[in-house]
């Protein structure tokens, strides 16, 4: 039970922060700064204001979550030097790209897979072209991604989409993971990934819209878990979920 | 680093058919290539780092190299049987009365009126016409992976029968099927996707994957759970064909459960790969037959 509780603790934390302080803290300060940023700048007054709210929450919502991160890190017992080792193996950089090209891959084939499903099981409930479905799916918070990916330089896109997946390996896998090193290996990966799929659908709609994001989740959760339990490397797996987000999600 | 290749190689393999599909909308259509080459190119490219992180031989489970003389004739065997119960179950499927996306949900809408009366009625027509209305986002942007794997963008993926066309997807209002082949003919599949070398090459590369890397993936953990990982490569095999439509799936997990057992019994891909070979010939072979 003691090698329990610090796992429990975890999955508490990450379903109390995702599911209730981004939306109870995040909302109001992404007002804040989305007024004070169009107040500062002639530079943002120019742009559309649903691309600066895109912009604004995508970077917010990395910057929350390396807040988080650290409070994790003085709540649990986990070390922010375990999470971040000194030396990287290069090669597993490099091997970061095909692994995240390959899980665009796999994911797209789940989406599908699911979007075939649920058609078949709630036929007139669900959209019949690929066209329908990619616009629930983009009913999300995906849609912050996709207006800064849209009205941004690539720079500022890739940036934020590596501050903010870093931050998921960080918790999802890093801490997660760590704190739950007690437990048999399957649990530890299947409870990290359905925190991980759990936390994609907060924030939508309904649950047509979360399909899409809660497979490549799945998808990801899985593969990221196994590779973490068998080579303790985070820096690789940020790599492959930045590749495969901005590989998948255009 | 074994960790990582074995990865790459599972996921990379198990996805072939979606990156194949981008990479065919975005470019090998317009020079007039083929999907299914894309897709031999992208399982083959994805084998390579499974086969530097299990070793290169063809051996599955235990080595028996003494049965390999009758690898032939068993793979043969093998692949005349899955092919007949390929078609058994095809022309089984197709003898059913089909009910239509526009059918069931006029049902449900039927179902939510007879819930909530009173209030306006709505057609099942005018339900799913919206969400089949449903755009994506402006011009000018890629077409994304999941539309690629449908053939809904630049034109017609016309793979089988039973999967929708591009112009049928695009109309929306229900999930519009081309009505099942007749018995014996192959619909309207387009032979000109599928040459035989095209067919042949696709044998030889799922092969090399689904029993070459995946299926001995799968036999790596001890106890019970390599067993029941290699009846999932089964149904991995089978769900891959899902493009095809739902009818297809069915169909072919005798030829995946077939080859994986041949594997395992003959300590080789060999018995499996001639299976696989016969059986897609045979396809070929009824294609170029098939009335049109």
């Amino acid at each position: 039970m003691t090698g329990l509780l610090p796992a429990l603790a975890a999955a508490v934390l990450v379903l109390g922060y995702y599911g209730r302080v981004v939306r109870v803290v995040g909302e109001p300060v992404a007002r804040r700064v989305l007024g004070a940023l169009v107040d500062a700048s002639p530079a943002a007054r120019r742009r559309s204001l649903a691309d600066l709210d895109g912009v604004v929450r995508l970077l917010l919502a990395g910057a929350m979550q390396a807040g988080f991160v650290l409070l994790l890190v003085a709540a649990l017992p986990v070390r922010l030097a375990d999470l971040a080792p000194a030396r990287q193996d290069g090669w597993l950089l490099l091997l970061g790209v095909p692994l995240g090209i390959a899980e665009a891959g796999l994911s797209t084939y789940a989406a599908y897979l699911g979007s075939r499903i649920a058609e078949r099981l709630h036929p007139g409930r669900t959209p019949t072209t690929v066209e329908g479905w990619l616009a629930v799916a983009r009913g999300g918070w995906v849609r912050y991604y996709l207006r800064t990916a849209a009205a941004f330089p690539t720079w500022l896109l890739v940036a934020a989409t590596l501050l903010y997946v870093g931050g998921e390996e960080v918790v999802f896998r890093g801490v997660l993971l760590t704190t739950a090193d007690h437990l048999p290996a399957a649990a530890a990966v299947a409870g990290s990934t359905a925190l991980f799929a759990a936390a994609q659908v907060f924030y939508t709609p309904g649950w047509r819209t979360a399909l899409f994001p809660v497979l490549g989740a799945t998808v990801v959760g899985v593969v990221h878990g196994c590779l973490y339990l068998a080579v303790p490397a985070l820096a690789p797996l940020i790599v492959a979920h930045a590749t495969m987000f901005l590989v998948t999600v255009r | 680093m074994t960790a990582y290749l074995l990865a790459i190689s599972l996921a990379g393999g198990l996805g072939a058919f979606a990156l194949a599909a981008d990479w065919y909308r975005r470019s090998l259509a317009r020079r007039g290539g083929r999907v299914l080459d894309a897709y031999t190119a992208a399982l083959l490219l994805a084998l390579l780092p499974g086969v530097v992180a299990l070793g290169a031989g063809p051996v599955v489970g235990t080595a028996r190299p003494g049965w390999l003389v009758l690898a032939v004739p068993a793979g043969l065997a093998g692949g005349a049987a899955t092919r007949w119960c390929d078609r058994a179950i095809i022309r089984a499927i197709a003898r059913r009365p089909s009910r239509t996306g526009d059918q069931a949900a006029a049902r449900t809408a039927g179902r939510r009126s007879a819930r909530s009366a009173g209030r306006p009625a709505r057609g099942g027509r005018v339900a799913s016409g919206a969400w089949g209305a449903g755009g994506a986002r402006g011009g000018g942007r890629s077409p994304s992976r999941v539309a690629a794997l449908a053939g809904s963008a630049d034109g017609p993926v016309r793979l089988g029968p039973v999967t929708p066309t591009a112009g049928a997807l695009l109309l929306g209002g229900g999930a519009r099927r081309e009505p099942p082949a007749p018995p014996g003919t192959t619909g309207t599949l387009d032979p000109r996707q599928f040459p035989l070398g095209t067919v042949l090459a696709v044998a030889v590369a799922e092969e090399a994957f689904y029993r070459g890397v995946l299926l001995r993936a799968a036999l790596l953990p001890p106890g019970w759970v390599g067993p029941a990982l290699a009846v999932a490569t089964v149904a991995a095999f089978a769900l891959a064909h899902v493009t095809f439509g739902w009818p297809h799936v069915l169909a072919k997990a005798p030829l995946g459960a077939v080859a994986a057992a041949a594997a395992l019994a003959f300590g080789s891909v060999l018995p499996a790969l001639v299976a696989h070979l016969w059986f897609n010939f045979s396809v070929w072979r009824d294609l170029r037959a098939a009335p049109r």
